[in-house]
C-alpha cells in the first residue's frame, strides 16, 4: 500500500511516499532529511498526537485548567481521550505536571496539568 | 378641491400604474402597486412636497414588498396584545414611547412637573436606534429651509445645548464648522461661468449667499474666510480651498451619552423607565387612549407621546391616527483612531451644488473623545432595521470626503456602522396632536438635525401637551443636574489615588485602549446598564482600536457577576454573547 | 503614591517581557515587571496546545508550560512583578524614565534609567479587512475565542465560521472541534493555508474540518445574533469574483486575520514607527528611537515562534546593559533596508560602536525555492546565506557579522533572491 505524507518537520513540507506491505515498510521516497524519514514512517505505521484540552477546576482564577497528555497518544484515540475528560473536576491548588487522569483511555499516557492553579480568594 | 387635484397630477405621471389616493384632513393616503422601491419613495416624496399636504401615508406596495413579514409582525403583536391586555402595570399621566434622544428629552422636560411619567423602550437600553448611530453634530441651523419646523427647532435647540451640557454633564465641545468652497463646488455649473468668472463667483459671491442663508434662517455670526486664514484655522484643509464659511455655533457631543444623561436625570426626577418593553397596541374608548399595551402589561395613561423613531408610523397606526409613513434612510459612518484627532479641528464639509444624492449632508467631524468621523451617506432602504454596511459604501465615504483634507491617515479606520433616519415624506418634524386620537402627541420624522433640535423639541412637545389639556404644575424638588461617571482617562494621578483608596476597583484597568476601570463599569451597571453595549456606551470600554478584542470577556465577566447571570447568557445588545459550555460543563 | 526605583522597568509580563527581566536580573541589574493583566505569561496562558520552545528548549511545551519556566526563574531571581498594573503615563525626568501606573494597590511611580517595552500585539479586527454587513452578537477575533474556550470553557456558538488560514485560525478550529462545536468551516483568500504544515495536518486534516481556499467573507448577516455570512470567491489578487456570492448559515464568525504591534503608547511617547511593521523603529539591540527605551517580542512585529520573540528580549537585555554602562554609540547609525522581495525587516539600523553580531528578522514578500538571503552595500554583495524555502508566512532569521555592516556606513540592503 502506498501512502503520501506531507512532512511537518520543517517548513519545506516534503511530499514523502511510503510503501507498506504486510505491515512492514518497504520503501520511503521523497524525504529531505533523517527527521523526515522517521516522521513519515511513524505517520504511516503508528501516527501519534499530543492531546491538549481542559478540565473543570474549582477555586482558581479561571473555571478551566489546561491539561495535556504526558506523551503522544495514537491518533485514533484522540476522541476517546477528550471524552474521558468529560465530568472531570479538580480543586485548586493544582501543580504543573500533576496527574489528572492516569492511563487515559488505556493509552498508557497520563493527562497532566499544564500549569499551577493557586486558590483565589472568592 | 385643489389639494386632491395636485396629488392626482403627480400620480398621473406614473401612468403605467393604477394608483389612487384619498385625502383626510390634509393627510394623503396613497394606494396601488409599483415596480420598485425607488418609485415608492419617489412618489411619496413628490406628494409630500405639495403645499398643503400635512402627511403622506404611503400604502402603495412594490414588487418584492415583504407582505409575509408584515403579516407575521402583526400576528406577533396581536398575540402579545391578547396575552397582556388584562394585566395593569401602573397608571400614568404621560406615557412616552421611545427611548432615543427625543423620548428621553421629553421625559426629562416633563419631569419638571408634578406628573407620573413612564418611558417605554423596546430595547434593553436607551439610545439604541438612530441616537447611537449618528455623527454627534449639533448643527447651527443654516441648512433646513426657512419655513420648516426643523429649522425653527434646530436654531433654538443648538443654542440650548450649552446649558444642557452644564446641567447634565455630558461631553460637549463647541468646535464650530468650516464649509469649504473649492473648484469642485459648482463643477456642474462651470460651463455657465467662463474662465476667471468661475473662481470669482466661488471666492466672492457664493460665501456671502451662504452667510445670507444663515441670516434668513436666524443664524447670525457666520464669517467668510479666505486665503491663508483657512489653513490657520484648519491646517490640513484642502489645499485648493478658495474660500470657506465659518459657523461658530456648531458643536459635537456623544449622542448616546446625551440620551443616557437625559434618561438618568429623568429617572432621578421620578420618571419610570421601562426597557425591553415593546408597545403592541392600545386600549381605547372612542377616540381616547386609555392604556398602552406592552409585553409587560398595560400602562394606563392620560396622554401618550409617540417618539418611536423609525417605528413612529406603526405606533400611530396602532393608535388609530396614521398620518405619515416613515421611509428609512440609512447613513454609513466611518470612525477613525484617536491618533487622527490632530488632523481635524472643526466640523468640515465641502459645499457641492447640487448636493450629490448619496453623500449630501455628510462631512468630517471630530468627536468629543478625539476620534474623527467621516460621513454619513444617505441611502433609502426598505427595511427599518437594516443597519448593514456595504463595504463599497465605506470606500465611497473614504473617496468622497478625502477631497476635504489634504493629508489624513485614511488607513486608521477602527470601525464603520450605519444608522437609519426616521424620515417622513414631508421631510419635516411632525410634532402635533394626532388628528384622530384625542390624547396622542406625535413627535415623528425626527431626522437630522434631530439631535441638535432635541432640547427645543422637548420644550415644544411639552407646550403642545399643555395645549392638549395637560396641567403642568412645577415640582419644587426638580433637580436639573446629573453627575457623570468619573473616568480614569480624564484624571490626574492624585485624583485616581484618592479614588483607589476608597475603592480598589478604580485601579483595575479593564479596557486598555480607552483606559476604563472596573469601577466605572460597575457604576454603569449600577446606573442601569444591562448589556455589554450599554456598558460600552456609558464607559467607552471596547471603543478603542482593538474593538473589544482584549476586554470583551472581562466586561462580560463583570456583568455576569454584578447581574448574577452566567457568562454565556450575558447580552451584547439584544442577544446573548456566547452559546453554552465546553462539554456542557457549566460552572 | 508607591515609589519604585529600579535599573530597568519592563512593561509587559508576556514571554518576551519575562525573558528580558530574567536576563537582566542574571546580568545583575534590578528590574521590575509591570503587567496590565491578572497574571504573568501573556498570551501563552491561553495557548494550551503544544509546540512552544522547540528552538529554545528542544522540546514541545504547551504555552502555559513555556511561560511557567520563565515565571519560576523570575521568582528564583527575586524580580518584582506587578500584575494588574497599568502604565498610564511616561515622562523623562532628569535623565530617568518615570512611569506612572495605576493598580488596585494605588498609584505607582516607577523610576528607572531604562525601559523595556514588551506589550505584544493585538488582533486585527474585521473592520480592518473591510468586512461588511452588521456586527451582532457572535463576531469575535480568534484570540478572544481561544481565551473564552480554554480558560472559561465557554463556546462562541454552535456553527462557527473561521476566517483566516494562519496558525491561530487552525489551532482555534481544532479546539472548537474537540470541545463541542457542531459545525465548522475555515475560509481564507490564499490558495492554501498560510500557517505551518504541521498545523494543517494536525489541526485540520486530522479531523476532516472543512475549508475553502480563495474565499473571503463579504458580509456578516444578522440583526441581534449572527445568522450567517456571505462568502465570495476571490481571484489570485484577492479580488472578489462577481456572481460567486453564497450565503453560509452560522451563528458565530471568528476572525483570525493577522496581528498588529501594540505600539500606541510608544507612538504617543514620540518613538519612531515603521509603517511596514507598525511597530517601533529599533537598532541592533532593539532600542527604539528614544534613548534607553527598548522594544522586544511581538511589539516589534509578530513572530512565528515564541523562541524568536524571546531571543529579541535576550539581545535587548544586553543592549540595556550597554546603555546603563554608557557604552559608545556611532556618530551616524547605519541603516538596514529591506530589498524589493522583503516585506519587513527588523532591526532597522546599527547604532552602537561595537558589540555582538547583528540578528536580523525578515519576512519575505515572495515565495521562492532554494533562495539566497543577501546583504548588499553600494559596493556589491557583502554576505549571503541559503535557505531551502522562503515564503511570506515564514519569518527568516539571519546572523549578520557586525564587521560587514560596519564596513558599509552608508547602509546595507537585505533581500531574498
Amino acid at each position: 500500500m502506498l501512502s503520501d505524507v506531507v512532512c511537518v518537520r520543517c517548513p519545506r513540507s516534503c511530499l514523502i511516499r511510503v510503501a507498506v506491505e504486510e505491515g512492514s515498510v518497504k520503501s520511503v521516497e521523497g524525504y529531505g532529511c533523517r527527521l523526515g524519514f522517521e516522521y513519515a514512517v511513524e505517520e504511516v505505521t503508528n501516527p501519534k498526537r499530543t492531546v491538549c484540552s481542559t478540565v473543570r477546576v474549582v477555586g482558581g482564577r479561571y473555571p478551566r485548567l489546561p491539561v495535556r497528555t504526558s506523551e503522544p497518544v495514537p491518533k485514533s484515540k484522540i476522541r476517546e481521550v477528550v471524552e474521558a475528560l468529560r465530568g472531570v473536576t479538580v480543586k485548586a491548588p493544582v501543580r504543573r505536571g500533576e496527574v489528572i487522569v492516569r492511563n487515559v483511555a488505556g493509552t498508557g499516557a497520563d493527562v497532566v496539568a499544564e500549569m499551577d492553579v493557586e486558590p483565589e480568594a472568592a | 378641491m385643489g389639494l386632491e387635484k395636485k396629488v392626482r397630477k403627480v400620480l398621473e405621471r406614473y401612468s403605467g400604474y393604477n394608483l389612487s389616493c384619498e385625502i383626510r384632513d390634509g393627510v394623503v393616503f396613497l394606494y396601488g402597486r409599483v415596480r420598485s422601491y425607488e418609485e415608492w419613495v419617489e412618489i411619496g416624496l413628490e406628494v409630500g412636497r405639495i403645499k398643503g399636504v400635512e402627511g403622506v401615508v404611503n400604502k402603495i406596495v412594490w414588487d418584492g414588498y415583504p407582505a409575509e413579514k408584515v403579516r407575521e409582525r402583526e400576528e406577533r403583536r396581536r398575540r402579545i396584545f391578547e396575552e397582556n391586555k388584562g394585566r395593569v402595570v401602573g397608571s400614568y399621566d404621560v406615557v412616552v414611547i421611545g427611548g432615543g434622544v427625543t423620548g428621553t428629552a421629553i421625559a426629562r422636560e416633563l419631569s419638571r412637573y408634578q406628573l407620573r411619567i413612564a418611558l417605554l423602550e423596546k430595547a434593553p437600553d436607551v439610545a439604541t436606534g438612530a441616537t447611537k448611530a449618528n455623527n454627534g453634530m449639533i448643527h447651527a441651523g443654516v441648512e433646513p429651509p426657512r419655513s420648516t419646523l426643523k429649522r425653527k427647532l434646530n436654531v433654538k435647540g443648538c443654542r440650548m445645548y450649552e446649558r444642557w451640557a452644564r446641567e447634565l454633564n455630558f461631553k460637549y465641545k463647541r468646535v464650530g464648522s468650516l464649509w469649504l468652497i473649492t473648484p469642485r463646488t459648482l463643477e456642474k455649473y462651470r460651463r455657465f461661468l467662463p474662465g476667471p468668472l468661475y473662481t470669482l463667483v466661488l471666492k466672492y459671491v457664493l460665501p456671502y449667499i451662504v452667510v445670507l442663508k444663515g441670516i434668513i434662517n436666524g443664524v447670525r455670526g457666520l464669517r467668510v474666510v479666505r486665503g491663508r486664514k483657512i489653513f490657520e484655522m484648519e491646517p490640513y484643509a484642502a489645499r485648493d480651498a478658495l474660500a470657506a464659511v465659518y459657523v461658530p455655533w456648531t458643536a459635537i457631543v456623544d449622542p448616546y451619552e446625551v440620551a443616557v444623561a437625559l434618561a438618568e436625570n429623568a429617572a432621578a426626577n421620578g420618571v419610570e423607565i421601562f426597557t425591553s418593553t415593546e408597545v403592541v397596541g392600545f386600549l381605547k374608548e372612542g377616540d381616547t387612549i386609555k392604556g398602552v399595551v406592552t409585553n409587560r402589561g398595560v400602562f394606563l395613561c392620560r396622554y401618550v407621546v409617540n417618539a418611536a423613531g423609525v417605528y413612529a408610523d406603526e405606533i400611530a397606526e396602532m393608535a388609530g391616527s396614521p398620518e405619515y409613513t416613515i421611509h428609512p434612510r440609512k447613513g454609513v459612518l466611518v470612525l477613525f483612531h484617536r491618533s487622527t484627532g490632530s488632523y481635524v479641528r472643526h466640523c468640515l464639509a465641502e459645499i457641492i451644488l447640487p448636493p450629490p444624492p448619496r453623500t449630501k449632508g455628510g462631512g468630517i467631524n471630530p468627536t468629543p473623545h478625539g476620534n474623527v468621523m467621516w460621513g454619513p451617506t444617505a441611502v433609502e432602504v426598505p427595511d427599518k432595521e437594516d443597519v448593514s454596511v456595504d463595504p463599497e459604501e465605506v470606500q465611497l465615504v473614504l473617496a468622497k470626503y478625502s477631497t476635504i483634507l489634504s493629508e489624513f491617515p485614511r488607513d486608521r479606520v477602527i470601525r464603520y456602522f450605519a444608522g437609519v433616519r426616521a424620515a417622513t415624506f414631508t421631510e419635516d418634524f411632525v410634532i402635533r396632536p394626532a388628528k384622530w386620537v384625542r390624547n396622542l402627541l406625535h413627535v415623528a420624522g425626527i431626522q437630522s438635525p434631530g439631535l441638535a433640535s432635541a432640547p427645543a423639541i422637548a420644550e415644544y412637545a411639552v407646550q403642545k401637551l399643555r395645549e392638549m389639556g395637560l396641567e403642568l404644575r412645577e415640582k419644587p424638588s426638580f433637580n436639573p443636574f446629573r453627575e457623570p461617571i468619573p473616568s480614569l482617562r480624564d484624571m490626574e494621578p492624585e485624583q485616581a489615588e484618592e479614588l483607589i483608596r476608597r475603592d480598589s476597583r478604580w485601579g483595575h484597568v479593564v479596557c486598555e485602549c480607552e483606559l476604563v476601570t472596573e469601577a466605572e463599569i460597575v457604576e454603569a451597571i449600577r446606573r442601569g446598564a444591562r448589556t455589554v453595549d450599554a456598558v460600552k456606551r456609558r464607559t467607552r470600554a471596547g471603543m478603542g482600536e482593538c474593538q473589544g478584542g482584549r476586554c470583551l470577556i472581562k466586561v462580560a465577566m463583570i456583568l455576569s457577576r454584578e447581574l448574577g447571570v452566567p457568562l454565556p447568557a450575558v447580552l451584547k445588545e439584544e442577544a446573548p454573547l456566547f452559546d453554552g459550555y465546553v462539554r456542557g460543563e457549566a460552572w | 503614591m508607591i515609589e519604585v526605583g529600579k535599573d530597568v522597568v519592563v512593561v509587559g509580563g508576556g514571554p518576551s517581557g519575562l525573558a528580558a527581566a530574567v536576563r537582566l536580573a542574571e546580568l545583575g541589574y534590578s528590574a521590575a515587571v509591570v503587567e496590565s493583566g491578572d497574571e504573568l505569561g501573556g498570551i501563552l496562558i491561553q495557548c494550551i496546545h503544544d509546540g512552544f520552545g522547540t528552538k529554545l528548549f528542544g522540546k514541545a511545551l504547551s504555552g502555559p508550560e513555556f511561560a511557567s519556566s520563565f515565571i519560576e526563574r523570575l521568582g528564583e531571581l527575586g524580580v518584582e512583578a506587578w500584575t494588574r498594573t497599568h502604565v498610564v503615563r511616561v515622562r523623562l525626568e532628569g535623565g530617568s524614565w518615570v512611569l506612572t501606573a495605576v493598580s488596585p494597590r494605588g498609584v505607582l511611580r516607577f523610576k528607572s534609567r531604562a525601559v523595556v517595552y514588551a506589550t505584544g500585539c493585538r488582533e486585527r479586527t474585521p473592520f480592518e479587512i473591510r468586512v461588511g454587513g452588521t456586527r451582532p452578537a457572535g463576531v469575535y477575533t480568534a484570540g478572544l475565542v481561544q481565551r473564552l474556550v480554554n480558560l472559561y470553557g465557554v463556546l462562541p456558538g454552535r456553527r462557527v465560521l473561521i476566517v483566516g488560514g494562519g496558525d491561530v485560525g487552525m489551532i482555534v478550529a481544532r479546539h472548537l472541534h474537540l470541545e463541542g462545536v457542531e459545525e465548522l468551516l475555515v475560509v481564507f483568500p490564499e490558495p492554501w493555508f498560510a500557517g505551518l504544515p504541521r498545523n494543517v495536518q494536525q489541526c485540520i486534516l486530522d479531523f476532516g474540518i472543512p475549508f475553502r481556499p480563495r474565499t473571503i467573507v463579504k458580509e456578516i448577516v444578522g440583526k441581534e445574533r449572527v445568522e450567517g455570512a456571505v462568502l465570495v470567491r476571490v481571484d489570485e489578487k484577492w479580488q472578489p469574483i462577481k456572481g460567486t456570492e453564497e450565503f453560509y448559515p452560522c451563528d458565530a464568525v471568528v476572525f483570525s486575520v493577522g496581528l498588529v504591534p501594540n505600539a500606541s503608547q510608544l507612538e504617543e511617547l514620540g518613538a519612531e514607527i515603521d509603517p511596514r511593521t507598525r511597530g517601533p523603529v529599533v537598532n541592533e539591540y532593539f532600542e527604539t528611537s528614544l534613548r534607553g527605551v527598548f522594544a522586544v517580542g511581538n511589539l516589534l512585529t509578530p513572530f512565528d515562534y515564541v523562541d524568536d520573540a524571546v531571543e529579541t528580549a535576550f539581545i535587548a537585555a544586553e543592549g540595556v546593559s550597554k546603555h546603563l554602562s554608557g557604552e559608545a554609540r556611532r556618530d551616524k547609525p547605519i541603516p538596514l533596508r529591506p530589498g524589493p522581495n522583503v516585506r519587513l525587516l527588523v532591526p532597522h539600523r546599527v547604532e552602537w560602536a561595537s558589540g555582538r553580531d547583528v540578528t536580523l528578522f525578515l519576512r519575505p514578500s515572495v515565495e521562492r525555492e532554494n533562495p539566497r538571503i543577501s546583504v548588499r552595500s553600494s559596493g556589491g554583495e557583502l554576505y549571503h546565506t541559503r535557505r531551502r524555502y522562503a515564503r511570506p508566512s515564514l519569518m527568516e532569521r539571519v546572523e549578520l557579522p557586525r564587521g560587514l555592516v560596519e564596513s558599509s556606513p552608508e547602509g546595507v540592503v537585505v533581500d531574498v533572491e
